[in-house]
């Protein structure tokens, strides 16, 4: 199984983004409220993050629209054959789940 | 009557920079000087032809840099492992042979919030490994002066999980 996070800016964010994308189904678990970790808890949300599940063939039509759409990131959850965690995920990307959401 | 609008991405951003040295800590690098420069190039093999003489009619990719180029302003413990990610004494070179890599550090841009930056984007971008370029000098005052020393970064690309080969350098979000 080929696992994703998928960051989208807050700004560029629809109600029906992942609907229209397709990419709904492949969704696990609740969107993510996510801040970089340099800002302050005061700070509003930057992006949503959705943790993403998928075959090869999802995953082949999940990258085209992620390379087509510069607001979009696709972090690792898999990395040199293991499995990290969504902390680990965000940090990579210095972010991490907005603590007073 | 209306301003004119565009989606303009001003704004500054702060950076961290977590290298052995400060024990794999994102460590705030500090007050810059102007902004952050982030340059990059493609390399590529010329090809010619007989028929097409010096024209150029094609590029084979062989690959790439990536560079940043920031002024830091204070002289602490943040600012100078980002000049000399080598040992807290910058008299101290390391030993001859080793790779510059276990040296290098995660450097994260993050755009300060409420800022067209932190809502054009990117919001943040992520370097996995980078630190001072090699044959970069760094150029440091003792006087009555600023102290603002301009540090010339060379980004390490890791391996795109992806695509088998295909080197990423940095990350937007």
């Amino acid at each position: 199984m080929i696992k994703k996070l998928l960051l989208i800016r807050k700004k560029m964010m629809e109600s029906d983004r992942l609907d229209k994308a397709g990419l709904l189904p492949l969704v696990v678990g609740e969107p993510l409220n996510v801040k970089p970790e340099a800002w302050s808890d005061e700070a509003d949300i930057s992006h949503y993050g959705f943790v993403l599940e998928m075959k090869l063939k999802d995953w082949q039509a999940t990258k085209k629209w992620a390379d087509s759409n510069s607001d979009v990131t696709l972090v690792d959850m898999i990395v040199n054959k293991k499995e990290v965690s969504i902390e680990q995920a965000l940090h990579s990307v210095g972010l991490h789940i907005h603590p007073a959401i | 009557m209306a301003v004119i609008t565009g989606d303009f991405p001003p704004g500054p951003y702060q950076a961290t920079y977590d290298c052995t040295l400060n024990g794999g800590a994102a460590t705030d690098i500090g007050l810059m000087e102007g902004p952050i420069r982030h340059q990059q190039n493609i390399i590529g093999l010329p090809i010619r032809t007989s028929l097409y003489a010096q024209n150029v009619i094609d590029y084979i990719i062989q690959g790439g840099g990536v560079f940043i180029v920031v002024t830091v302003k204070e002289w602490d413990a943040g600012a100078k492992a980002l000049m000399w990610p080598f040992n807290a004494s910058h008299g101290i070179f390391p030993l001859t042979g080793t790779l510059i890599s276990s040296f290098f550090g995660q450097l994260v841009l993050t755009a300060l919030a409420g800022t067209p930056a932190a809502t054009e984007g990117p919001v943040t971008r992520t370097y996995p490994f980078c630190g001072i370029l090699p044959g970069h000098n760094l150029d440091i005052t003792f006087g009555p002066t600023e102290r603002n020393v301009t540090v010339v970064l060379g980004v390490l690309p890791e391996q795109n999980q992806s695509t088998v080969g295909q080197p990423l350098y940095f990350t937007d979000t």
